[in-house]
């Protein structure tokens, strides 16, 4: 009798601290192969910007983060599979995204670019309207399920439009010269640049913004979450309405971006 | 709940996409088999410069996984310019060319062996009745030891097609545009991961259990010994001929 009370009260005791532990925990979902937003090394600790916003956001909540890398395009279908908690990878607020998941409030938003070779004539070009009818029907390079993807192929109809499962498999292609062009974000383009297979590449001179085409670029970059996780989702507003005040965002983006891509709050 | 309208025309859109995996499948396969053809002819030689290069290959092929060797010589080879610049690059540059280079080598290491494996079950006996007639040795090899192999490699060979179908999905990853990439490409639009994917495997199930009856057939078409003959068949005894116990 002893024994068997003696093994129930360790049972609780140890169902009791995993389900502590696991209150404590925000395990949070996100690409880790997109450099600067989010890189994840051979053991599993992830940096970047959105791996700074996610921690910013945890420690805000006093919990601690657990990230789980994986590929972009099944980040929404694994929230719903209730793999983790949140999506924080980068990810565009759209209308049709919103029919899957819940979000945030905005936390920042980035300018897009088209890359060409420098020695393209669409390096020089002024007009967005004008860059697009002069790629169109080359082979462009997106990330698999992101809002760039489709936006190129809303804008692009005639291109060939070849996916990416990762930013790095995309950029490698545009160094071999298997695409023409490749379509993503501003600080994607910074650090390429930098490199030395990117320096051979421009960004055109004209940026695409996310009001040029919120149908299909969003409204800015929220944390996702699972439909009708009101708590979670009041949660995390509250956080980074706090690190907005705070001008944490601010700081995280100049950090990682040199330039302040933050959204202020406006609740 | 499950939305059969969006399964059919998924299944209409996917389908679409079969040509390119098909295309895919037999190209490497034929590839394969004839590289095959040339490492097996290598490993079973007496001479260690060509066995030992063969044994290393199928080690090679057979011993690392095939999604690294199809990122090898996708990604891997496009970062040299001496590669991008030589006539190779007419055959690198395009993912499908890529992917049918990373499925051949691979399903060749593992066809290699399977073919070694048959030609080592070809009884001596038949091969030294073959050389009593005065068989020269490539009659030798095209009417007795050529049947035998084939014969006892079909079921491996069969075991290794099935596979090779099933590892086409992974040109995908190289942005090949076959059934599993469209998948993706769908499931990207509208999240719906579930029937998306079980269209995709039925068409992969159905595909394979072609290939298997094909295989199943050339099999039986391949072994008149083994078949069940009619009653009164030469060779079969008939109700009244067989002896009553």
């Amino acid at each position: 009798m002893k024994k068997t009370l003696l093994a129930f009260v360790c049972g609780t005791a140890l169902i009791a601290t995993a389900v502590n532990a696991a209150e404590d925990t925000l395990t949070v979902g996100t690409e880790g192969d997109a450099p600067p937003y989010s890189m994840a090394d051979v053991n599993g600790a992830v940096t970047g910007y959105d791996a700074d916003i996610a921690n910013a956001v945890c420690s805000e909540m006093k919990v601690k983060c657990r990230f789980v890398v994986q590929s972009f395009s099944t980040l929404i279908p694994s929230l719903n599979a209730d793999r983790f908690d949140v999506i924080v990878s980068g990810l565009g607020i759209t209308e049709a995204r919103k029919k899957q998941i819940d979000y945030s409030i905005p936390y920042g938003g980035v300018p897009q670019y088209y890359v060409v070779a420098k020695d393209s004539p669409i390096a020089s070009v002024g007009s967005i309207a004008e860059i697009e009818k002069m790629l169109d029907g080359k082979t462009i390079g997106v990330v698999n399920g992101t809002t760039y993807a489709n936006y190129v192929q809303k804008h692009l109809p005639n291109s060939e439009v070849k996916t990416y499962d990762a930013t790095t498999q995309m950029l490698a292609d545009l160094e071999a010269g298997r695409i023409d062009s490749a379509y993503s974000d501003s600080p994607t383009w910074t650090d390429f640049i930098k490199t030395p297979g990117g320096a051979r590449f421009t960004r055109v001179k004209v940026a695409v913004r996310q009001a040029d085409d919120p149908t299909v670029l969003g409204y800015g970059m929220g944390i996702g979450i699972r439909k009708g996780n009101t708590a979670l989702q009041s949660k995390v507003d509250t956080a980074l309405c706090s690190l907005s005040k705070k001008g944490e965002l601010t700081t995280i983006s100049k950090k990682w971006f040199d330039e302040d891509y933050a959204i202020a709050c406006k609740q | 709940m499950i939305d059969f309208a969006f399964m059919s025309d998924t299944l209409l859109k996917l389908l679409g996409a079969l040509p390119t995996t098909l295309t895919l499948f037999f190209s490497s396969l034929a590839l394969g088999l004839l590289l095959a053809l040339v490492v097996v002819a290598m490993r079973v030689s007496r001479w260690p410069l060509l066995s030992y290069p063969a044994r290393f290959y199928i080690m090679l092929f057979r011993g690392t996984p095939l999604l690294i060797q199809m990122f090898l010589i996708y990604y891997g080879l496009g970062q040299f310019p001496a590669v991008r610049h030589s006539v190779l690059w007419v055959v690198l540059k395009s993912p499908y060319g890529c992917a049918v280079i990373s499925l051949a080598l691979c399903t060749a290491g593992y066809t290699a062996e399977i073919i070694r494996g048959g030609l080592q079950s070809v009884p001596r006996g038949q091969i030294e009745a073959g050389q009593a007639v005065g068989m020269s040795r490539w009659t030798l090899l095209w009417r007795v030891i050529g049947p035998i192999t084939l014969r006892q490699a079909l079921p491996a060979y069969s075991t290794e097609a099935v596979l090779l179908v099933k590892s086409t999905a992974l040109a995908s990853l190289v942005t090949v545009w076959d059934v599993t990439g469209v998948a993706q490409q769908i499931i990207q639009r509208t999240y719906r991961t579930m029937e998306v994917f079980i269209c995709a495997a039925l068409i992969y199930l159905v595909l394979n259990f072609l290939v298997v009856r094909a295989v199943a057939w050339v099999e039986h078409r391949l072994s008149p010994h083994l078949r069940e003959r009619p009653l009164g068949a030469p060779g079969k005894p008939t109700p009244e001929t067989a002896p009553h116990s």
